[in-house]
């Protein structure tokens, strides 16, 4: 299969990439997922803008409680990363779900969100840990929390013309214990469920399902069970009350208890 | 093979950490976050992979012939200047731990004065303009002497 003709544009400059943003056509980043929606036709822009040569868009940098993410990063940098690994272990454990290695050499964390796929893990553990990402268009900049920037199965608020170019994601304290769980049929398959926890115990919880609804959500009434010491099954059960399947119903209620337990740890 | 190495670097620490950070600046050009490095006594590739602004730790991948590297910097202030701890773990191992840290130490004293703020190496071009500069004044010196001396010449004669 191949896609519908387009045309390519590789900008050196963030300005320049701006410029050539509109409705019809899209940003290449790593392509992991856009690439063969394009070869199925599912999806069909008239322009691809390569942003893989622009600089200074891909980095991991923490300074002032806060991990600075640039669009750019490679999946398997977030995964290699020791700064990451010891004060946001969630990104970790959620990247590592992510389709194969070789998809996360390419795969980058703004495509990533961007792509928002309901299935897909790093945006729920993004929102879980209350990140907020960072969008520039030729109209200026603006940042979105996690609950303005998924709208819905593969849609954001991002505007045809906006570049997401920052994730920020604030440390969530010492105290704090968080975990990934999730159920696919193979490794690398997407996501049939899942779950992302975060849980300072007595002050305060987050827990975001994933493969539960169109977008990436949090279980407003599970995370305050769990914040008053509710024990893990029952959560699970809150949060998974209110789907209607009953196999991805059982699947949530106890990846949310397994998540718990282990962020309890 | 883990090997280590300190440098000094002739910056405060806030210039010689945001220098570290360039990698455009002491390595070269580079494609997908891998910056060309190339000097006398190492040629591959080296790429951030995270930095903490906090505590001054930056970690690297730096790859070359020989195979991998895994490279952690600690930067910190040494009265007006900066010193780099380098901790290098090597993969694979090197048969040979003492010419690994030599070559360590190489690399780290040849690029300890780009991390300084020292002027940028000029461009080939630029290099040849700066070079054929003083060639350029003095010649000019010259054709102004041998216009005078024509001009006084014709003045003579006349007379």
């Amino acid at each position: 299969v191949k896609p519908a003709p387009f045309d390519y544009l590789a900008p050196r400059t963030i300005e320049e990439a701006l410029g050539a943003l509109g409705e019809d056509a899209r940003v290449l980043a790593g392509g992991q997922s856009l690439v063969p929606m394009m070869n199925f036709r599912l999806a069909r822009p008239e322009m691809l803008v390569d942003v893989n040569r622009i600089p200074g868009l891909a980095y991991l940098r923490a300074g002032g409680g806060v991990l600075r993410i640039g669009a750019l990063t490679r999946l398997a940098t977030l995964e290699r990363s020791p700064l990451v690994a010891g004060r946001w272990p969630l990104l970790t454990q959620a990247v590592a779900h992510v389709g194969h290695p070789q998809i996360r050499t390419r795969g980058t964390v703004g495509g990533s969100v961007a792509h928002a796929d309901p299935a897909a893990e790093l945006p729920a553990a993004l929102m879980a840990l209350d990140a907020r990402f960072h969008a520039r268009s030729l109209r200026g900049a603006r940042t979105l929390a996690a609950g303005e920037l998924f709208a819905g199965p593969y849609t954001t608020a991002l505007a045809d013309d906006e570049l997401l170019v920052e994730i920020e994601v604030p440390a969530p304290g010492p105290a704090a214990g968080m975990a990934f769980a999730e159920h696919a049929r193979t490794h690398g398959d997407f996501a049939i469920a899942g779950a992302a926890v975060v849980l300072a115990p007595g002050v305060r919880c987050a827990i975001v399902l994933l493969g539960a609804g169109p977008a990436p959500r949090r279980a407003h009434g599970a995370e305050r069970a769990a914040v008053a010491g509710a024990p893990p099954a029952e959560v699970g059960a809150l949060a998974a009350d209110g789907i209607d399947d009953e196999h991805r119903r059982a699947l949530v209620a106890e990846l949310v208890r397994r998540a718990l337990t282990e962020a309890l740890r | 093979v883990r090997v280590a190495h300190e440098v000094d670097v002739d910056a405060a620490l806030p210039r010689a950490w945001a220098a570290l950070l360039d990698l455009g600046r002491w390595a070269g050009p580079g494609v997908d976050g891998a910056h060309r490095l190339a000097v006398a006594s190492h040629a591959g590739t080296v790429a951030l992979v995270d930095a903490d602004d906090d505590e001054h730790v930056a970690r690297f991948r730096a790859l070359g012939r020989g195979g991998a590297a895994a490279v952690t910097v600690r930067a910190s202030a040494r009265r007006r200047a900066s010193r780099l701890a380098v901790d290098a773990e090597l993969r694979p191992g090197a048969a040979d731990r003492d010419a690994a840290q030599a070559a360590l130490a190489a690399l780290l004293d040849e690029l300890a004065p780009r991390l300084a703020g020292e002027p940028e190496p000029l461009a080939p071009a630029a290099l040849g303009g700066a070079a054929l500069q003083p060639v350029l004044e003095r010649a000019a010196l010259i054709a102004a002497g041998i216009a005078v001396g024509v001009v006084l010449a014709r003045a003579v004669r006349r007379r």
